[in-house]
């Protein structure tokens, strides 16, 4: 029992070995409190990859919506007179008949972007990039002359009366300066070739010079204009021509250039028929 | 405590006079004072963080529960090591060298046998015999009958009985 006593003695003489008075716990405790009830800093919060993901995709759209968004101007011409539009950078298109253009300014760096079918003259005020899809290729200018006649990919012509014109045609680049033109279909292209930039003054008219062209691109594009089929032998749409025609009156004008090339002309239901004169 | 007293009183108050049987028992459940000290602390936040709620009346209950729950959910020790002080030691300077010894070694078994009594059991011999506390303290504290404490105390001195009759 003597053991017993010395156990109980020993026992209620134990201390618990704390490291920190009741002050120094009290004061940390105080600490932690205060650190937890401190307004709290406002945390970065790390959003998850595919929250992340999807606003980007919002932003994208959101930039895609908008920039289609941007006011489009629209032309278009069934006249037969050439119709002259400004466009809201103040360029000028001189639109032949038959023919329209969708104009609007991209968001991301304002270039110019024009949509044209059919013929168009172009009076480009300088400024930021100028394009214009055609069918058939695209043109980039900045500040610039030139016609394009594109009423469909099978043929079309690119005059540049000013400046210099880079162009793209089944994806071959092309520099066209003054006075130079080209024509092309899907399978060729046709020059560079000179022209005579004087018949500018004539251009809002419908006045057309031709120095040493093919009947193919004289008639496709009086076709294009009056909405015709051609029908012509390679020979006949081979043969080359000089000279000017208006094109105000086409039957006129077919008149002219057949007996000019010793041809003959037949029109019915809007279908166009070239053939010798015999 | 009486009812009215600021929040803030209150709570210094309740720590001023819980917080070292708290640390305690849970040094007596662990053998770990780090973890002792640092439980305890986490009680008495969750004590402030609930105050407006919390039954000032039995909060001493209510703390012994807190850090009880938290040592045996989270945090039990399965080799319990304590390492008391033993402040007889200190007292005694004027016994002899050799019986210091002695009583230090013995202390040192002793120690190892209590530390092998079952947790719950363990705590509450040590709080009756270290922290002075009653039976009916004790069973208050930790929400159990005074026959439970008594069981529990007899529990423990019948194996320190044993252990120390046959080994010291």
């Amino acid at each position: 029992m003597k053991q017993e006593k010395d156990i109980r003695k020993l026992v209620s003489g134990y201390k618990v070995p704390a490291t920190k008075t009741k002050a120094e716990a009290w004061e940390q405790l105080t600490r932690k409190i205060s650190e937890k009830e401190q307004p709290k800093k406002e945390k970065i919060r790390r959003l998850p990859y595919y929250i992340s993901a999807a606003a980007a995709a919002a932003i994208l759209v959101i930039f895609f919506s908008l920039n289609s968004l941007q006011p489009v101007q629209k032309a278009q011409n069934t006249q037969l007179a050439a119709q002259q539009t400004i466009l809201p950078d103040s360029s000028t298109v001189v639109l032949k008949t038959n023919s329209s253009i969708k104009y609007h300014e991209r968001l991301i760096d304002g270039a110019r972007l024009v949509k044209l079918d059919g013929e168009a003259f172009f009076e480009v005020t300088k400024g930021k990039k100028f394009q214009v899809d055609f069918p058939g290729g695209e043109i980039e200018v900045l500040g610039t002359k030139f016609n394009i006649q594109a009423y469909s990919k099978n043929v079309g012509r690119v005059d540049c009366y000013e400046g210099a014109v880079r162009l793209t045609i089944n994806k071959n680049e092309f520099l066209l300066t003054r006075g130079k033109a080209i024509s092309f279909t899907p399978n060729s292209i046709d020059g560079p070739f000179d022209f005579s930039t004087d018949v500018v003054t004539n251009i809002s008219n419908n006045l057309y010079h031709w120095a040493d062209r093919p009947l193919r691109e004289i008639l496709t594009l009086i076709c294009a204009r009056e909405g015709y089929q051609l029908q012509a032998s390679e020979t006949i749409l081979g043969k080359r021509f000089t000279g000017s025609l208006n094109l105000n009156n086409s039957k006129l004008a077919l008149t002219i250039l057949t007996k000019a090339m010793n041809l003959d002309y037949d029109l019915t239901n809007k279908q166009l028929s070239i053939v010798e004169n015999n | 405590m009486p009812e009215d007293l600021d929040e803030k009183e209150w709570f210094a108050l309740t720590f001023d006079k819980h917080y070292e049987y708290i640390r305690n028992y849970l040094y007596y459940l662990s053998g770990d004072i780090a973890l002792a000290e640092d439980l305890s602390q986490d009680v008495f936040l969750q004590v402030w963080e609930e105050r407006a709620h919390v039954n000032r009346q039995t909060v001493r209950s209510y703390l012994f529960a807190i850090a009880q729950n938290s040592y045996f959910k989270y945090h039990r020790r399965k080799n319990v090591k304590l390492n008391f002080i033993n402040s007889l030691l200190n007292e005694n300077e004027h016994e002899s060298p050799e019986f210091l010894l002695e009583l230090k070694e013995f202390g040192q078994k002793l120690q190892g046998v209590i530390a092998e009594i079952p947790d719950k059991t363990r705590a509450i011999f040590l709080m009756s015999r270290i922290d002075s506390m009653s039976y009916s303290e004790i069973a208050v504290n930790l929400d159990i009958s005074n026959k439970a404490v008594e069981k529990h105390m007899s529990k423990a001195l019948k194996y320190l009985r044993s252990k120390v009759d046959r080994k010291l």
